[in-house]
This record gives C-alpha cells, sequence and structure tokens, in this order.
C-alpha cells in the first residue's frame, strides 16, 4: 500500500545563545541553577535582528535536503508551521518555496499552531501523501517567540528559544500505515492562557508605545507580548495529556511495552517530570532534548526524534508515540512507525 | 496530615527560605518567593495531599499561608 514515510529530520538553531547565567543578572530572585532546577533548560538561542523565523526554516530545510540527498526539483509539498509569519500575508511557505528553489508544481500552505503542531502536520502530509496529491514533502516547523517576549518576564524567557525543524517525508510501499492512528482536540476556552493579546486584526499595532505593566511576580509585559498563564497551562497539561496517551493507545491497539519512546512536546522539566511520574513512563521510554535550546514550540517534537537518530537510538520497526500541547489550547498525538530508509 | 505537617510541606516545597519563619499567616502574595514556578510547586503538593490537580483559579485570589490551608482543610486531621 502507498503510505508516507519520514525519511530524515534536522533542525537549525539561531546562533545566539541566551544562558541561565546571564538571566539570573537580570532576575537576581533566580539563580541559573533554581532556572535549570525549574525548567531543564541551561541555554537557549535567540534570533538575531532582522532573522525571522523563516531563515530558520530554509535553514532547517537546506540541512534536510542535503542529509537525505533528495532531488529538490521532485518536492511537491511545503507544510510550514508558525506563529511567527514574515508577514500578515502572503503566506510564508510560498516564500520558503521560492528560496529553497522547490518547483512551481509544489503545492505550499502555512498553519498556524504552537506546541501540538507536529501530529497535525504528520497527518495534514499524510493526507497529501496516501491519497496521491503528493509524493516527496517537506514539513518545517520554525518559531521565534522571543520577539514576542519582554525581556523582564522570566516567566517565559526562561523557558521559549527559536528554533526551526524541517522533516523529509515520501512515499513509500509498505504493509501498513507508517503514520497514525492520530487524536486531536481543542478547547479555545484556553486561549486567553498562552497569548499575544496584540497585533492581530482584533487589537491592531497601536501607534504609540504599549503601556508596560508588572505582574505580582515582579515580571513586566505590555499586551504586545507574549503572555503565559503558568498555572492554567500546567492544569490544562496535567488534566488533558493522559488521557490523550491513554486514548491514542487504545485506538492503535498498542500496549505500552510496545512503544520504544514517548516523545512529549518539551515544554519545560517541572511538567515533563510531572507528567512522566504521574503516567508511570520509565525514563528509557521518555526522552528529553532540551536543555541546550528550549522550549521551541513547535519544533520540540522534531527535535528529540532527530536525536534519538543522530545518537544511534532509533531503529527501524520502533514505535514511537509523538504528545503535542499547548497554546489554543490545542493537543495531539499519534503513533509513529519508524520505517526510514535514509541513514542517518 | 496534620495543619502543621501540612505547613511545614509547604514551606519546603516552595523552598521558603530557611531564615524566614513561615506559618498560616505567612504573606505570599507579592513576595518574591511566591512566583509563577512556585504556584505550580503549590498546585502539585495540593496535589499529593488531595489527590487531585485543583484548577488553577483556586490559587489566583492566594495572599497568605493560610488560604492554601482552606484548600486542603477537609483532608487534614
Amino acid at each position: 500500500m502507498r503510505v508516507a514515510v519520514i525519511q530524515a529530520i534536522e533542525h537549525h538553531l539561531p546562533e545566539r545563545i541566551l544562558t541561565n547565567d546571564e538571566l539570573a543578572t537580570v532576575y537576581p530572585s533566580w539563580t541559573a541553577e533554581k532556572i535549570f532546577e525549574k525548567t531543564g533548560i541551561r541555554e537557549r538561542r535567540i534570533v538575531a535582528e532582522g532573522e525571522t523565523a523563516s531563515d530558520l526554516a530554509v535553514a532547517a530545510a537546506e540541512k534536510v535536503i542535503a542529509r537525505s540527498g533528495v532531488d529538490r526539483s521532485g518536492i511537491d509539498l511545503l507544510v510550514y508551521c508558525t506563529q511567527s509569519p514574515d508577514y500578515a500575508l502572503p503566506t510564508t511557505a510560498c516564500i520558503i518555496q521560492d528560496r529553497l528553489g522547490l518547483p512551481t508544481t509544489t503545492a505550499a500552505f502555512d498553519f498556524n499552531l504552537g506546541c501540538s503542531a507536529y501530529p497535525y502536520g504528520l497527518a495534514m502530509v499524510r493526507g497529501f501523501i496516501e491519497t496521491g496529491a503528493a509524493s516527496t514533502a517537506l514539513l518545517v516547523m520554525a518559531d521565534t517567540y522571543s520577539r514576542y517576549i519582554h525581556p523582564l518576564d522570566k516567566s517565559v524567557r526562561t523557558l521559549f528559544g527559536d528554533a526551526g525543524s524541517a522533516s523529509l517525508i515520501t512515499v513509500a510501499e509498505r504493509q501498513r500505515p507508517s503514520l497514525g492512528p492520530f487524536i486531536f482536540g481543542t478547547d479555545g476556552s484556553g486561549a486567553q492562557s498562552l497569548i499575544v493579546p496584540r497585533g492581530g486584526a482584533r487589537a491592531p499595532f497601536r501607534h504609540e508605545p504599549a503601556k508596560e505593566t508588572v505582574d505580582a511576580s515582579g515580571n513586566v509585559r505590555s499586551d504586545e507580548n507574549l503572555f503565559m498563564d503558568g498555572p492554567a497551562i500546567f492544569e490544562f497539561s496535567v488534566r488533558r495529556v493522559p488521557g490523550l496517551v491513554a486514548t491514542l493507545l487504545e485506538r492503535a491497539e498498542l500496549p505500552r511495552s510496545a512503544v520504544r519512546y514517548f516523545i512529549f512536546h518539551q515544554a519545560s522539566e517541572f511538567l515533563l517530570g510531572y507528567l512522566q511520574k504521574k503516567m508511570a513512563i520509565p525514563d528509557a521510554q521518555f526522552p528529553r532534548h532540551f536543555a541546550h535550546c528550549g522550549n521551541t514550540v513547535s519544533s520540540t517534537i522534531p527535535i528529540v526524534i532527530q536525536d534519538l537518530m543522530d545518537t544511534g537510538r532509533l531503529a527501524r520497526g520502533d514505535t514511537l508515540v509523538c504528545v503535542g500541547f499547548g497554546v489554543g489550547y490545542s493537543w495531539g498525538a499519534n503513533v509513529i512507525r519508524w520505517e526510514a530508509d535514509v541513514r542517518s | 496530615v496534620t495543619r502543621d505537617e501540612f505547613l511545614a510541606g509547604l514551606a519546603q516545597a516552595l523552598e521558603w527560605p530557611a531564615d524566614r519563619p513561615f506559618n498560616s499567616a505567612t504573606r505570599l502574595k507579592g513576595d518574591p518567593a511566591w512566583d509563577s514556578v512556585a504556584v505550580l510547586s503549590a498546585m502539585t503538593f495540593v496535589q499529593d495531599v488531595v489527590g487531585v490537580i485543583l484548577p488553577a483559579t483556586e490559587y489566583e485570589g492566594v495572599e497568605v499561608a493560610n488560604d492554601l490551608v482552606a484548600l486542603v482543610a477537609d483532608q487534614l486531621s
């Protein structure tokens, strides 16, 4: 049967490094070690002035093209996820198609999700490939939340890093699907819990400087900055994720022991540690890979998978469970039966 | 869990500075130690006591430590 298979994954981080030591000088109540203990992050990468998410996306895509050896003239689908588009319009995927030198026969579009994006992207690409609408796809994700973060808001500046990732997914003949089943969900009542309130059509940017406020924890932000209600996000995650995984395993008819890795969105060590303990997932099945780059939103799951590939911990036939959850609220989970033909 | 045990455990969970007393009258609101991470620590500590995660909104009005004691009062001996 005609199935979609992930062949290779790459990511790209901007050069500028923001360390815990640097942050500790800005937030005297937190030491560098406390930041690491709570977040699991030692440093995060931040884009330079003028550098955008699409720059990271293009760099990641070029890496995956080089790694896989794919002929770019054969790429016929580019799906790009970002919450940091270059422009309100046109679609950033169109700009990326041109910059990558992909043929004009390439279908290209953006979608706007955050931490739940990877399962959504895989499902869309699978749909294109398995219906015959495409055969060679790039699923690209990139975000630059640093652009939205106020420098004096430690609640988010300690967590988020900028990154881009690219997955090459191609058609293959297999006995069963490689991607899926999928479970998705949405609860838009949580939209205000993780939001940049101003800058869209509902509340456009003003001409005068934004008014800054200080919250009870001393964090400074305006309505043009990223706001995260940490306790609300935490509550949402711990209520939603265990059931999401249980439902997926049931639908996939998979015992937990058959799963090589549970790859969760790399939100923070505090949340990951809590979920791992609550769900009693052994360390060996629960990889982490974000201490060097922070919570990179849409790219966290592919970055973990690439690390598993690069370190020789992923083999053909392995079963992965990907779990994304966050801004929206939005969540998604899926199974991957690892079938890559491309050697890492 | 007694009230005193709860308060002692809460102080530990919040990593309350050892050189500052922590009791039911301790003011949390506005204190640098009661930051966004501390609220999450309180949520997980309370969960350990009552067995479920209480809604995040329960913590929005917390001003003193006794407000957290009140959340679990039914479970204290």
